[in-house]
């Protein structure tokens, strides 16, 4: 019982986290907006949360992130995006983990690759067109150098989070 | 359930890195070799054709309100747009066939297609 309370207790306070790092992130970089030119920082939170609880609440705590964090900024088109994007980067990431090849590193990068083909479908659709596809390269290649960046507090947090045994 | 060798970077993860961005490279430097010059430029807006110029006469084209396509001596480039990002604006001016400026917040997209006329002579 005891450790539910504890759990729930972390998952909370990690998507807290990820809104709060949002709101940081759009403060910071409010000039260049472009879905996918952006640290991804509320990223941070969905991973962790992978490696703590799982896929599922990865999957959770993303959703839950794109609709709370709607109530925050109030960009309706913002939704498809966050949720599409956030869909296929726990998927990729929850297979990259399954496979053990790869360590926290390798699954952030391929959680970011997925991410922004997440959000270039999204804009396929919305646009009803394959166009914004062609803008993959670029976007890719810039959220992969972002993921690399967030391996580290990633790291810091999962290291902090397994010593402290919170998650068993 | 966390385990320390799932954190440290491994050999396989620098392999992925690698090969992600040299795919990405790879698929954005292909079409410059087959990039040629357009004919007309399309402007959409949610995906409904609004308006289409001819690259070669330069035109200024007001896109409802929400911002304003400039055709000039070849290259087409967005202006005035009245969402905040600004994405649009900044975007480098497109010039081949096939190259489009989006914008996502106003769905508008702006897109030259077609051959130029002068490929043959000019290469």
């Amino acid at each position: 019982m005891n450790l539910k309370i504890r759990k729930i207790t972390c998952f909370a306070l990690l998507l807290a986290l990820s809104l709060i790092l949002s709101y940081i992130e759009n403060l910071l970089f409010s000039g260049i907006s472009l879905p996918g030119i952006k640290l991804g920082l509320s990223n941070i939170a969905v991973v962790c949360v992978l490696y703590s609880f799982g896929p599922l609440q990865a999957l959770l705590l993303g959703i839950a992130k794109s609709f709370l964090s709607l109530l925050i900024f109030g960009k309706l088109s913002g939704l498809m995006y966050s949720v599409f994007g956030i869909v296929l980067a726990v998927a990729a990431m929850s297979l990259t983990k399954k496979t053990g090849a790869f360590s926290l590193f390798g699954v952030g990068i391929s959680g970011a690759a997925a991410h922004i083909l997440g959000q270039l479908f999204a804009a396929c659709i919305m646009l009803s067109s394959a166009h914004p596809l062609r803008l993959f390269p670029l976007l890719c290649i810039l959220s992969v150098a972002s993921a690399a960046i967030l391996y580290f507090p990633e790291h810091t947090i999962l290291s902090f989070l397994r010593k402290s045994g919170i998650v068993e | 359930m966390i385990q320390q060798k799932d954190l440290k970077i491994r050999k396989s993860d620098i392999v992925l890195t690698v090969s992600i961005v040299a795919i990405c490279v790879g698929l954005a430097i292909i079409p410059f070799f087959f990039s040629r010059d357009g004919s007309s430029v399309s402007i959409y807006v949610d995906g409904k054709l609004f308006a289409e110029k001819n690259i070669s006469e330069n035109s200024v084209t007001d896109v409802d309100g929400m911002m304003t396509v400039v055709i000039e001596n070849g290259k087409v480039y967005a202006q005035n747009s009245v969402c905040p990002d600004g994405v649009c604006e900044h975007s480098l001016p497109i010039t081949k066939s096939g190259d489009s400026i989006i914008c996502l917040p106003n769905k508008i997209m702006i897109k030259i297609s077609g051959e130029g006329e002068t490929d043959a002579i000019s290469g």
